[in-house]
């Protein structure tokens, strides 16, 4: 044997993983090779020494600390919660969390909404006094659905199908939105819909309010519905839909309270309600409705 | 070191696997030691899985002396080896459940340990420092000879563990795992998350460099007999 072949013999005796018959070789070999013997001796001491110099001996109380410090350290992790929770308990939030999230994207992506058209208008509106608005309604249904794309959370909406003026609301909140007449499905949130003589007052200034029109023309009407929902009064309001959206625009109307405003006309304050500026904006409305 | 019948050194025994490390623990109170004779490792770590927090500790009393000893051979660093130590055990109760018990407990917390030292000695940058490492010599072991022996006994542990501590952290971390807790090679590549062929090769390289770092003193003992 050569001493190339005898040297990777003696690694393999000094990891311990040389086989029998490899050591009766090597012994061979070492019988007759002076030079191998004293490598593998020199090997032999450098593992002791190295053996001596890795020992340690550490003492009770260092022991006995490193114990004491696991189980406090431990003892605290626990205390805190979850990162200590036992490992099924986490894997199963964890995977509720995650089929929750997927099921909600899947829900939502499948949801074909309504449209909706909103509609930035400006109202100048009076200085001081009281406005009264009044919205003609030919129907009116309220009916309940459940808002999930924005707040991820059940969230009651009235929806009101009416026939009537379209107007902003003139408060200084968005949110509420007034009923579009005609044809149009208006939707705002809200416990009810305002009665015309509970309007805000108006403001002192120019406001801008928003209108948001449900267009329900192509739309599956929050299709899957939640179970709760039986959906009978939206496929009845769909089944009458086109036959709403054929009808004619009705004259909105307003009328004021304060002393001088004149029925059907505009005041002298600029008052937005005019004949003229409701058609307007409702027509605008509608139009915005029926360009989507 | 044990030598066999033909003159050649023979690999340590496994205290840690034979006995769970109870005959290396001298100073373990006797009623623990005795209420870990009763149970096996395995028993321990399956209630250890079911949430007992006792069978913990008392794994933790089993392996401690070990795990501290093959950290401070990865750190020769007495106060790093006891943190490395405490982490390895506070990860290793973090995750007991993901150890599977058929592949055994010991080098699933070995490997961990290992992994803490790199961290550890990555952290303190021994890395920038290797030329000059950071060696307490704390573990320096007393022996019964003359006060001058003891010295000389010392220089060479000291000049020793500095070569050691020259050696790339897998290289050394492979020779802590085979010469000082008595793992086979085929163990320690597990422990390592490497094969058989990277194992023994980096023992190679440690010991040549060893051999390489170490000879004034081989020599010096060759002249002195």
């Amino acid at each position: 044997m050569k001493c190339r072949n005898a040297r990777r013999m003696m690694d393999d005796l000094l990891d311990g993983d040389l086989r029998e018959s490899q050591r009766e070789e090597l012994t061979a070999h070492l019988t007759n090779c002076a030079s191998c013997r004293k490598e593998l001796q020199a090997m032999e001491r450098i593992k002791a020494l190295a053996a001596e110099a890795l020992e340690a001996d550490p003492a009770r109380e260092r022991l006995e600390a490193i114990s004491a410090s696991v189980s406090a350290h431990i003892q605290a992790e626990e205390e805190r919660g979850f990162a200590f929770r036992p490992f099924h308990v986490r894997a199963s939030l964890a995977a509720v969390i995650f089929v929750a999230g997927l099921g909600g994207g899947v829900f939502l992506g499948a949801t074909r909404f309504p449209k909706i058209v909103t509609e930035r208008i400006e109202v100048p509106v009076a200085r001081k006094e009281v406005v009264r608005v009044d919205v003609p309604v030919v129907e009116e249904r309220i009916v309940t659905r459940y808002l999930r794309a924005k707040t991820g959370r059940p969230k009651p909406v009235l929806e009101h199908e009416g026939r009537g003026s379209a107007v902003a609301e003139p408060t200084e909140g968005l949110e509420s939105h007034r009923p579009t007449g005609g044809h149009a499905l208006v939707a705002w949130e809200g416990k009810a819909r305002p009665a015309p003589q509970d309007l805000p007052l108006p403001g002192s200034g120019g406001h801008e309010a928003m209108v948001s029109v449900r267009d329900y023309s192509g739309a599956e009407a929050f299709a899957p519905r939640p179970p709760w929902e039986s959906g009978a009064a939206e496929r009845d309001l769909l089944a009458r839909l086109p036959a709403l959206q054929g009808r004619a625009q009705p004259e909105p109307t307003h009328s004021r309270t304060d002393a001088n405003a004149v029925e059907g006309q505009s005041s002298e304050w600029g008052l937005p309600y005019s004949p003229e500026r409701l058609a307007r904006l409702h027509g605008r409305v509608w139009e915005g409705a029926k360009g989507t | 070191m044990v030598a066999t019948r033909d003159g050649f050194p023979q690999t340590p025994s496994k205290p840690f696997r034979t006995t769970e490390g109870i005959g290396n623990k001298s100073g373990d109170s006797a009623d623990r030691e005795a209420a870990c004779l009763n149970q096996t490792g395995g028993e321990l770590l399956d209630r250890c899985q079911k949430g007992d927090r006792e069978s913990f500790d008392e794994l933790v009393a089993r392996h401690r002396q070990g795990l501290f000893r093959a950290a401070y051979g990865m750190l020769l660093n007495e106060a790093d080896a006891e943190d490395a130590t405490q982490d390895a055990f506070i990860r290793a109760y973090r995750s007991i459940r993901r150890c599977d018990p058929r592949r055994g407990f010991e080098g699933w917390l070995y490997a961990i340990l290992i992994n803490r030292c790199r961290t550890r000695a990555k952290a303190k940058g021994r890395e920038a420092t290797r030329s000059d490492p950071d060696v307490d010599g704390s573990s320096a072991s007393a022996h019964e000879d003359g006060p001058g022996d003891l010295a000389e006994r010392n220089e060479v542990r000291e000049k020793v563990q500095k070569a050691i501590a020259r050696l790339p952290k897998r290289q050394r971390a492979a020779l802590v795992l085979l010469e000082l807790q008595g793992w086979r090679v085929a163990e320690v590549a597990q422990i390592m998350g490497c094969s058989v062929g990277a194992v023994k090769a980096h023992l190679h390289s440690a010991r040549a460099h060893l051999r390489r770092e170490l000879s004034g003193i081989l020599d010096q003992e060759e002249r002195s007999t």
